[in-house]
């Protein structure tokens, strides 16, 4: 099924790319600049997907596609796991994904298509198992002869960043249940100015939760407010949601109470998954 | 391929069509034709994170410049050249929530000599705005020895977006 729907994809892609690019706002175009879809994987009993990695960048470039441990933390970041640290489920999931190919040069505006299956092996426990999929642009060594012109007293500096993009793959086995709740919504100003919208959400069961929260003022049918992408993920049962807004829209969530709602992924049904009533500080 | 549309969403989003192998070189209106569209994220990056070029003495310092690219040159230091703080942009669905991951420090080297920098990034989470866009920055620390060798220093960090 992978292969041969897989080069139907990739030859139909060329078609749909010019389209795409129009909704690309013109950026500095850098080396290794990259599109990557989609930027989510959940993976309940199929065995294979696909992901496509497109160069947006003017130049030809080197990607390399690599799978990588992260665990959430209660501020929601996704945190490198060092090999210490690695746990069986971790280990079983590194282990069941395969993918293709692994490193892959494009021209600009060539989209690839990257393969993954899943082989799980026999007897394996129910359960989440996750991988954080890592696309990202190798840089070119840069030539000698530009170093060596210049050549200055002091010190001159070329500092490189090696920039990606992680999506989640997520391998689902047996009847998980997970619920969430949030509670605890308020206003922080920010450090560095601004202001974020924050809230506790705590989690139950043996699987993620990942939807969209939505902010309505209380008797409007239009949120003020809506976040995507929100998950918390089974290493987890507490974590922290802050959401940087800008300062208009902290006035109106002051203004009036408020709703505070978070829903399934639209895709995963759109079901409620649990909502406040506030009036936000 | 039985699906007919996996998720249809609101802003930026990759168009991947396939047609049925009986229907491929179908011109005809029964041709039988499917669509996936697929959420997309674009990463690009625009300023480099740039130290210029500094003169050293005998007693060393620290160059900085903060994530707004607020750039500070040690007494002990004279800096030159053109400073600015490393700049990217991420396109994808508007209202999308996405992390954000940046390496605490980077070494660079000439050879056998090296100093370090550390980065911090301007934001740890992001969210897109209406439509699909958001930017972030990169700054960093770099703290340069007494005596530091001249010539020229390179070094390479991670950033990463990170999609839930």
């Amino acid at each position: 099924m992978i292969r041969s729907v897989g080069k139907l994809l990739f030859a139909a892609f060329l078609a749909g790319a010019a389209v795409m690019q129009a909704t690309v706002p013109a950026m500095a175009q850098g080396r290794g600049d990259l599109l990557v879809a989609p930027t989510r994987i959940v993976l309940d009993g199929k065995r294979g997907t696909e992901v496509i990695l497109n160069n947006v960048g003017a130049e030809e470039a080197t990607y390399r596609i690599s799978l990588e441990l992260r665990r959430m933390t209660p501020d929601g970041a996704l945190a490198e796991v060092s090999e210490e640290e690695v746990n069986q489920l971790e280990k079983a999931a590194l282990q069941m994904i395969r993918y293709a190919p692994r490193r892959v040069t494009l021209p600009p505006n060539q989209p690839q298509a990257i393969r993954i299956g899943i082989r799980a092996p026999a007897g394996l426990a129910d359960g989440e198992y996750r991988a954080h999929m890592l696309f990202r642009a190798i840089p070119k060594a840069e030539a000698i002869t530009e170093k060596i012109n210049t050549q200055v007293e002091g010190l001159s500096i070329a500092l490189t960043p090696i920039y990606g993009v992680t999506i989640p793959i997520i391998i689902r086995r047996g009847r998980l249940e997970a619920t969430a709740s949030i509670a605890n919504g308020r206003l922080e100003k920010r450090e560095q100015g601004g202001h974020a919208l924050a809230f506790d959400m705590s989690r139950a069961g043996q699987g993620s939760v990942y939807g969209e929260v939505r902010v309505t003022r209380q008797g409007d049918s239009e949120p003020l407010m809506v976040a995507r992408g929100i998950a918390i993920y089974p290493e987890l049962e507490n974590r922290t949601v802050r959401l940087s807004i800008p300062d208009e829209l902290a006035e109106a969530l002051r203004s009036a109470p408020v709703t505070i709602a978070f829903y399934e992924a639209p895709n995963a049904g759109g079901g409620l998954i649990s909502k406040i009533d506030t009036a936000l500080q | 391929m039985t699906k007919t549309f996996k998720s249809v969403l609101a802003g930026s989003v990759a168009v991947v069509a396939a047609l049925s192998s009986t229907g491929a070189y179908a011109q005809s209106a029964t041709a039988d034709a499917t669509a996936t569209i697929l959420e997309e994220v674009v990463v690009t990056a625009g300023d480099d994170l740039a130290f210029g070029t500094i003169v050293v003495g005998a007693t060393g310092d620290d160059v900085s410049i903060a994530a707004d690219g607020t750039f500070n040159c040690g007494a002990n230091l004279t800096c030159t050249g053109t400073n600015s703080a490393a700049s990217f942009s991420v396109s994808g669905t508007g209202g999308e929530t996405v992390s954000v991951t940046v390496d605490g420090s980077v070494t660079l080297q000439d050879g056998a000599n090296s100093m370090t920098a550390s980065l911090t990034g301007s934001d740890t989470s992001l969210t897109l705005d209406g439509t699909g866009a958001a930017s972030f920055t990169v700054g960093g620390v770099l703290t340069v020895a007494d005596n530091q060798a001249s010539g020229d220093y390179s070094g390479q960090f991670d950033v990463t977006v990170d999609y839930n």
